[in-house]
């Protein structure tokens, strides 16, 4: 028995020292800190909250505020200072106190519910007493605190009780610059030295993006609403990859670019589609290439991963979507279109020919985006003396063509991503005879020194923004009526199909 | 029936059944009760003892947190490996504790009972540049110039982080490594984190915030965002100071009048040649660090036909601005933050580049032109910027690289731009701390040793350069070309500056119009464009 009981205290023994080893595991620490809250001494915890109405404190708080302003933004524009807190008569209104837990030790808020404090600013423009908007609140609105120093932190409202968090001007009795505090209201939310609220209310400008379509006989204007309801809808994933090499994939959201302006009519494959762009670019696709399915389906697309595209590279961005996923250049890819243009018979082609030092063809692709290039494209105001009218013409300088010619040993430029030929404006200034040829061999003959970065004399390609009319087609000499320098002997002429540098 | 009963020798009674119980020597002696119970008692010590060593699997440190003793996992006491064998491998304490929302005290002990006060109070921005490296039965802690030997005992006291979702915007290179490491981060603390990739990031954030749009937590920009954004009021000032071995650069590429952003990563211009082409960019008697354009001239001008010596895209003022530096400005923006272009560094630089043009040095090609025509192998040299790197590595093409030149005239070097990416918090953030915990993981020396050098990018820190795992020489030209470089200035003038360039540039260089007439046209519009903008 004896040996029994000394086996038991050995074992007991045992079992203290282990214990005095280990440390008891504690429980994590709370992240919602014990709190206290003290009643506020005069809360209306009314069901109706629409009908809450402010109502004085009995009890004054030893300390007035100290000078401070937060300024609230929502549906109106209101601000809350120090001075607020205190009635006519010097007592202190709407002030409730807090206990919250800080670096372990209880701590003591005094200050005003956020409920009074939203109230200025969640509806029309008032005067006090203010009406607490609960059903804005329990709807859920974001709202945005800021300090002073920058920091900012957003919450969403109906997650909280606006009783419960409360501006405070007081801590543990003694006065503090603002602060943004709640029992719920988790630690990174508590804004020291609050300087402005934002409530995420009021009308946000909605933007509506509309596409217009023009060609065919049809000069229509879709929004993305109307879009969705057309029957070329779909939903698929495409990807582009930028000239830097980055890849870049998402959920398309668009219309089948082809099936949709195949519905106004016939669309050849000879024709083509020019997408215009709000900052004026513009690319043109050839209608067979947008028919070919083969590899996935060119659309309009305006929404990407599930929302709508913003401006940039919205709101419309051509890309093309399927499965397996396409990948194109990203170049190909028009972003920020807002016009679509196109032609129910084939474009009508032509070049002109640059004779001089160099014999060289200029193509219609080429004229087109050198207009388009922001360097290159200019537009004249033309005086027709016969009409009296003046008329809008764009083009492209006339001795920039000049460069197709000027010199031996430069191959002719394209506005990509081709080698760019060197004008020779020495030469130019030199001086050498400019020949332009119309169709039916009429000619005029100018001056390269007076066409020497005479940025007022172009050929142009188009008038009014559309190609030019059949009298003037391919091309037209014009000037601005405004020019610096009107070269001798110079005369509007049209169908243009060559110039010829002579050099003596 | 018999009992056998243990008695010692001396004790031996007859059986009381008469029966001899014969006890010798080599019968076993009875086990007293006393020696049953040490073993007992033993065997509890062990096991106990046993326990309390396997609570914390290093068995030299305890790192307690209000309290509670963290467990590590072998994970998280794992070192990363390089290819550098003298480098000491440290873990930073952020990886081995909950994420912090504030923390009041820091107190290490070593093994004798001292304690070292490491953190001011409040401050929990800091963990992840505090280190601790194992030694025999203790470690040493690591924070700035400070390093304790011996520590074998933390205690932390402080706030834990609530933990809330982030939203992450990236965009560039590398945005799956990007995507991995925040994986990474969220399961190491049990965060919900959500990645997208963006093209743009400033115009979606942009038009999210005007819209009471969702908005991330985290979103990464570049230098020239900033206005914008600023304009605004997306982004707010990042609020903690960051560490000291941050690059002053990077740092000056996200600051204005605040810090607005935290520099992640860097891209910088430098030259990429073909040496089947130009065998020696600098020429065999000139040292790469002291290449001069006199000496890139030369080596220019042995390039035969059909080849091309060198092209770039001459049009963009971004490629502009290091020749003006070059050629005699002293920094890109004035001290009003306002833009210079028609001063006597600019008109000697375009003049400059003309002069190649002229000779058939220089063939001006915009940027896909250009990098088809150096695969393809028909172009002596091209500029361009690190970011290139991978592809041409991808491809197996020959390429060589070296750092921008020194203008020989002036003494001063043509300046590569240096393009830094970043990290921003939105002002209307739901988790603004969450997303500072992420930003300060993102530029911990660990991450910033493994990201930026496998995409052959420049850390945001200077202290991870002997974790490089680059080549040597690529090394050494990424780090002369920041050293040598300019930022791209986060301010309105520039953009308004290269926009206008990008125009004039074209007149000018194929001499449509005057270089200085041009030049001071393009002033004109430039002061009009920023005399709307500070109205």
């Amino acid at each position: 028995m004896k040996n029994f009981l000394v086996l038991i205290t050995c074992i007991f023994m045992a079992g203290i020292i282990l214990t005095g080893c280990v440390s008891p595991i504690q429980p994590a620490v709370d992240e919602n800190p014990a709190v206290e809250s003290v009643e506020p001494a005069a809360a209306d915890k009314s069901a109706d909250s629409k009908d809450v109405q402010d109502t004085p404190d009995t009890e004054p708080v030893v300390l007035p505020p100290g000078e401070w302003t937060v300024a609230i933004d929502g549906l109106s524009s209101a601000s809350l200072s120090g001075g607020d807190l205190v009635t006519d008569s010097g007592q202190l209104d709407h002030i409730q106190t807090i206990e919250v837990e800080v670096k372990g030790e209880p701590y003591t808020y005094t200050g005003i519910s956020l409920d009074r404090v939203v109230a200025r600013a969640d509806g029309e423009p008032e005067e006090h007493p203010y009406t607490f908007n609960q059903n804005a609140w329990d709807s859920g609105y974001d709202i945005t605190a800021t300090a002073s120093d920058g920091y900012s932190a957003s919450f969403l409202s109906s997650d909280y009780d606006p009783r419960q968090i409360i501006i405070a001007y007081l801590q543990n009795g003694e006065n503090i610059k603002p602060l943004l505090v709640g029992t719920e209201l988790t630690k990174d939310l508590w804004i020291k030295d609050i300087a402005s609220l934002e409530l995420s209310l009021g009308e946000v400008e909605t933007v509506i993006p509309t596409l217009s379509i023009v060609g065919g006989g049809a000069d229509v204007t879709f929004s993305t609403e109307e879009l969705k309801l057309t029957p070329y809808f779909i939903k698929e994933s495409g990807g582009y990859t930028t000239s830097a090499g980055t890849y870049f994939e998402s959920l398309y959201g668009g219309v089948r670019l082809y099936d949709l302006l195949k519905s106004f009519g016939d669309l050849p494959d000879a024709g083509s589609v020019t997408v215009v762009a709000t900052d004026g670019y513009e690319m043109s696709y050839s209608v067979s290439d947008l028919k070919d399915t083969t590899e996935g389906v060119w659309v309009v697309a305006f929404e990407e991963n599930g929302e709508q595209m913003v401006l940039d590279p919205g709101y419309f961005r051509i890309v093309k979507v399927g499965n397996p996923i396409p990948n194109i250049d990203g170049h190909s890819s028009a972003k920020m279109v807002s016009e679509i243009h196109f032609t129910a018979t084939a474009l009508r082609d032509f070049s002109l020919r640059v004779i001089g030092k160099m014999d060289s063809i200029v193509d219609r692709a080429t004229i087109q985006s050198g207009i388009n290039c922001t360097a290159h494209n200019t537009d004249v105001e033309y005086y027709n003396k016969k009409s009296g009218e003046v008329e809008n013409y764009s083009g492209i300088p006339l001795f920039s063509l000049l460069a197709f010619a000027d010199d031996p040993d430069f191959a002719p430029h394209k506005q990509t991503d081709r080698s760019i030929a060197a004008y020779d404006a020495e030469a130019a200034e030199t001086g050498y005879r400019v020949k332009i040829i119309a169709v039916d061999g009429y000619s005029i003959t100018l001056d390269s020194r007076e066409l020497n970065g005479n940025l007022d004399v172009i050929i142009a390609m188009y008038q009014n923004d559309e190609e030019l009319s059949d009298a003037d087609w391919p091309l037209k000499l014009v000037w601005d009526q405004n020019a610096d320098i009107v070269p001798e002997g110079i005369k509007a002429i049209r169908q243009i199909v060559q110039i010829e540098l002579l050099f003596e | 029936m018999l009992l056998t009963q243990w008695v010692l020798p001396e004790t031996a009674k007859p059986p009381v059944f008469g029966k001899e119980v014969h006890m010798n020597s080599t019968t076993r002696k009875p086990f007293s009760l006393h020696k049953i119970s040490i073993i007992i008692v033993f065997f509890i010590l062990i096991a106990g003892a046993a326990a309390l060593l396997g609570a914390n699997n290093t068995g030299f440190l305890n790192i307690t947190v209000n309290g509670t003793l963290e467990q590590f996992s072998n994970r998280d006491m794992s070192l990363p490996t390089n290819a550098h064998p003298i480098n000491t491998k440290a873990i930073p304490v952020g990886n081995l504790i909950p994420l912090m929302l504030d923390v009041w005290s820091f107190e290490a002990f070593d093994s004798s009972g001292i304690q070292y006060d490491i953190l001011q109070p409040g401050s929990a921005d800091d963990l992840f540049e505090i280190f601790i490296i194992p030694q025999e039965n203790s470690c040493l802690l690591v924070y700035n110039d400070r390093h304790i030997p011996g520590i074998t005992d933390i205690q932390i006291k402080g706030d834990l982080l609530p933990l809330k979702p982030l939203e992450v915007w990236v965009s560039w290179e590398g945005t799956d490594a990007l995507k991995s490491i925040a994986a990474d981060f969220a399961e190491r603390f049990s965060l919900d984190i959500t990645v997208q990739t963006i093209p743009n990031t400033a115009t979606k954030l942009m038009a999210h915030n005007r819209g009471n749009m969702n908005i991330p937590d985290v979103v990464m920009i570049k230098s020239d965002y900033l206005p914008q954004l600023l304009s605004e009021r997306a982004l707010q000032p990042i609020g903690w100071k960051l560490p000291d071995v941050m690059q002053e650069k990077g740092l000056a590429s996200f600051y204005s009048g605040a810090q607005y952003g935290v520099p992640l990563y860097s891209d910088v211009q430098i030259i990429c040649y073909n040496p089947e082409i130009i065998p020696f960019i600098y020429g065999s008697t000139q040292n790469e660090n002291e290449g001069t354009l006199a000496a890139l001239k030369n080596s220019l001008s042995l390039v035969e036909e059909p080849n091309i010596p060198a092209t770039w895209n001459v049009y963009s003022a971004y490629w502009l601005l290091s020749f003006q530096l070059g050629f005699g400005k002293q920094s890109v923006l004035e001290p009003d933050n306002s833009i210079v272009i028609d001063d006597q560094a600019t008109i000697a630089a375009v003049n400059y580049l003309i002069s190649l043009m002229d000779t058939d040095l220089l063939h001006a090609v915009e940027r896909d032109g250009m990098i088809s025509r150096f695969i393809q192998g028909t172009a002596g040299m091209i500029l361009t910027g690190s970011y290139s790197i991978p592809a041409f590595e991808k491809l197996g093409i020959p390429y060589a690289i070296a750092p921008y030149p020194i203008n020989q005239a002036t003494g001063q070097y043509v300046a590569p731009m240096i393009d830094y990416k970043g990290l921003a918090i939105p002002r209307k953030s739901k988790n603004p701390i969450g997303a500072r915990r992420l930003i300060q993981y993102l530029i911990s020396q660990q991450v910033q040793a493994e990201f930026p050098f496998d995409h052959y990018k420049n850390p945001a820190r200077d202290d991870v350069w002997q974790l490089s795992t680059l080549p040597e020489h690529t090394e050494w030209v990424l780090k002369e070309s920041i050293e040598r470089g300019a930022i791209i200035p986060p301010e309105p003038a520039y953009i308004i500056a290269k926009d206008t360039l990008w125009k004039m540039l074209r007149l000018m260089l194929t001499k449509q119009i005057p270089v200085d007439i041009g030049l001071k046209k393009a002033q004109e519009i430039i002061n009009n464009q920023l005399s709307r903008i500070t109205n």
